[in-house]
């Protein structure tokens, strides 16, 4: 391969990669969604029979019985009920008012969760092993120019020159990146940072 | 010798399963990242949406049979491929721990992943691709209810496929594509204008030449701002923008085309002998070397591979990229090039002849046609590409015939006198081939008389095989 179409190369591995990451990312925050919505389909859930059951349990309390029971069985009879009335009404307390994050740690909720949470850990490591590509070690871009319309202009670049060198393209892609109003971090800039805990191409994690 | 193989789908087990029937002693590993050992296909969404199948994942055809000395990894995912020591990095999904696994002969198979298009908003929740299985369970989910309007944003088979199938199961389709025509790197004008009227006829809405600026979220819904200023809100938007060659893992270490496409010879072996690459991530070098990932080809060269790295004397014969696909019980075919790229490879000395012809005897009751066109060189006559649209299924069978044509090299006129078969409730006694064939020995006599050639013919005006 010359050195031109070894650029262009490198050029298209990193657009793909952004693809993927795009499409990773974008899944994975799918998921999140979904789990987040199982998680207060499940919370309703528990609310709702706990209610149903609170209310039946206060029907029994002040209808059911009362007039037909031995006097002798009716405080054994008021002291069930009423406990059971009370430990209900405490559950229900604590799930309606337990946060999202400590309920998701229950282990009945954990086990509902679980084949929702194996797709989120399957992207995260995906992500990782995208992230893990042998290429990126000698990368001769920054990680904020790795997005996906400043490669497609360091392509044209490389087209109408082919003797440019990485660092100019690097020089022109960061004045094309002061030039643009938004600032955003590049997505692979963030999942390297989130992964790896430190700027591309250190890896503290 | 020891053989590793990274992917396991239809590319890998093909070549593994090739492999293993000449070679039952040399070890072989396979890599796959999917837990399931029967790979899926993307023609699989289409035929669950159309209720040929109940769900995507029914549809597959390799698998992985066991075989002695082939050890099956699945739930793996490669990070590194060192072809200096030759050595494979792999990383568990489970527990993310590390596996290495040294080879004498490395088959990567890594296939393709979605193009993702670059208007602002591709990522959203409500915008999908069409490739693999959550993407199948995605479109299941969004295209189920009541009056839901969908945008396919395509420009390959894939995406009239879909849209054709979303229509199928009750959504309202529209349909937008960057070119002004859809198809115009599979099809010539005569099949795609026969295509945009099979999908206008069947109500789904055509958006061409326009280009998709941005989407954005409305609620539950999506607004798509597309590039002539105006918008249109839709429940979901599935995006099929072509695929590109996963090949990230041996960045530098053999040739690649600029799209990223690993360069093989016709016993798929790359620029390193040790490594052969296959299906969706390669490309066979020579005449029709343009990058479009199929299945039918990626079984092809699976098989090839296998068997030379048994040590087989086996070639790929030329990939003419010859597809296949219906809508609205219409079909489509197409082998080798269209008349752009053959200009392109070739040169400006290339004409089309279209024609409109019954496909079978339509006094036996079905009203039966075929829309075809020939692309062929006319200074040699050596024929390099067709089309066909049809409603006649037993017609497919020409295009076969057609790229073997293609394939072989044949002249307009070895096509017109070609043996073939006929009968009377199949087709007609005169194949479209040979019409074809004719249609360019015709053209060519009158351009060498300096005569004006007919490049539209309609057949059959007659009472026993007319449109009548």
């Amino acid at each position: 391969m010359d050195g031109n179409n070894e650029k262009l190369v490198l050029l298209e591995h990193l657009r793909q990669l952004n693809d993927t990451l795009t499409r990773l990312s974008a899944r994975r925050r799918r998921l999140r969604a979904e789990r987040r919505v199982r998680l207060g389909q499940l919370k309703n859930t528990v609310t709702f029979i706990l209610s149903f059951v609170l209310t039946a349990l206060a029907a029994v309390l002040a209808f059911f019985g009362l007039p037909f029971l031995p006097i002798d069985k009716i405080i054994a009879y008021v002291v069930g009920t009423a406990v059971a009335f009370f430990t209900t009404l405490y559950l229900l307390i604590y799930y309606s008012i337990l946060n999202r994050d400590r309920f998701s740690r229950q282990k009945w909720v954990k086990k509902r969760l679980q084949p929702v949470n194996t797709k989120i850990s399957r992207m995260d490591t995906e992500i990782r092993s995208l992230l893990s590509a042998s290429f990126l070690d000698a990368i001769p871009l920054d990680a904020r120019l790795i997005d996906k319309q400043l490669l497609a202009e360091a392509h044209e670049m490389v087209v109408a020159e082919p003797e440019i060198s990485w660092v100019e393209i690097e020089r022109r892609l960061d004045t094309q990146l002061m030039l643009q109003r938004t600032r955003r971090q590049s997505l692979f800039a963030s999942e390297w940072f989130r992964l790896f805990g430190a700027s591309f191409p250190e890896k503290r994690a | 010798m020891k053989i590793v193989v990274i992917g396991g789908a239809h590319a890998g087990l093909s070549a593994v399963n090739a492999f293993r029937q000449v070679n039952e002693t040399d070890e072989v590993v396979i890599l796959e990242k999917n837990l399931r050992e029967r790979p899926f296909i993307s023609a699989g969404i289409k035929l669950a949406l159309n209720g040929r199948v109940t769900s995507a994942e029914q549809v597959n055809f390799e698998h992985f049979e066991g075989q002695p000395n082939t050890t099956y990894r699945s739930g793996v995912l490669v990070e590194r491929v060192d072809a200096a020591a030759k050595k494979v990095y792999a990383r568990t999904i489970d527990n993310g721990s590390i596996i290495e696994e040294s080879y004498d002969k490395l088959i990567y198979a890594l296939g393709s992943s979605a193009r993702v298009p670059s208007f602002v908003g591709a990522d959203l929740d409500r915008v999908v691709f069409v490739k693999d299985e959550q993407d199948a369970v995605d479109i299941n989910k969004f295209a189920k209810g009541f009056r839901k309007r969908a945008l396919v944003y395509g420009g390959g088979p894939v995406s009239p496929e879909l849209a054709a199938a979303l229509a199928h199961s009750g959504v309202h389709v529209t349909f937008v594509t960057r070119s002004k025509r859809l198809m115009t790197r599979y099809f010539d004008q005569a099949i795609q204008e026969d295509l945009e009227k099979t999908l206008t006829d069947n109500k789904v809405v055509l958006r061409k030449g326009q280009e998709v600026v941005s989407v954005d979220n409305q609620g539950k819904k999506i607004e798509v701002n597309f590039n002539n200023g105006t918008s249109e809100v839709f429940d979901f938007m599935a995006i099929a923008a072509g695929l590109q060659p996963n090949t990230m893992l041996l960045a530098g270490q053999v040739d690649m085309r600029e799209n990223g496409a690993i360069v093989v010879d016709d016993t798929m072996k790359s620029s390193n002998p040790d490594i052969y690459a296959i299906g969706d991530s390669a490309v066979v070098d020579g005449k029709f070397d343009q990058y479009f990932p199929l299945m039918s080809a990626a079984l092809k060269m699976g098989r090839v591979a296998g068997y030379a790295v048994a040590g087989l004397d086996v070639k790929i014969q030329p990939i003419l990229r010859t597809i296949g696909f219906s809508i609205f019980d219409r079909f489509f075919y197409k082998t080798g090039l269209t008349v752009e790229a053959a200009k392109e490879r070739i040169g400006d000395h290339i004409e089309r002849p279209d024609i409109h012809t019954p496909a079978t005897i339509h006094a036996l009751g079905e009203q039966t046609d075929i829309v075809a066109s020939l692309i062929y060189d006319y200074e040699s006559g050596i024929v390099y590409g067709a089309q066909i649209s049809t409603n006649a299924p037993a017609a497919a069978e020409v295009i076969t015939t057609l790229s073997h044509a293609v394939s072989s090299g044949l002249t307009v006129t070895e096509l017109a006198f070609l043996d073939t078969y006929f009968e009377s409730e199949i087709n007609l006694p005169y194949s479209v081939a040979n019409r074809l064939g004719e249609m360019g020995v015709i053209a060519e006599a009158k351009r060498a008389a300096g005569k004006a050639i007919d490049r539209n013919t309609v057949d059959g005006d007659d009472n026993l095989n007319g449109f009548q």
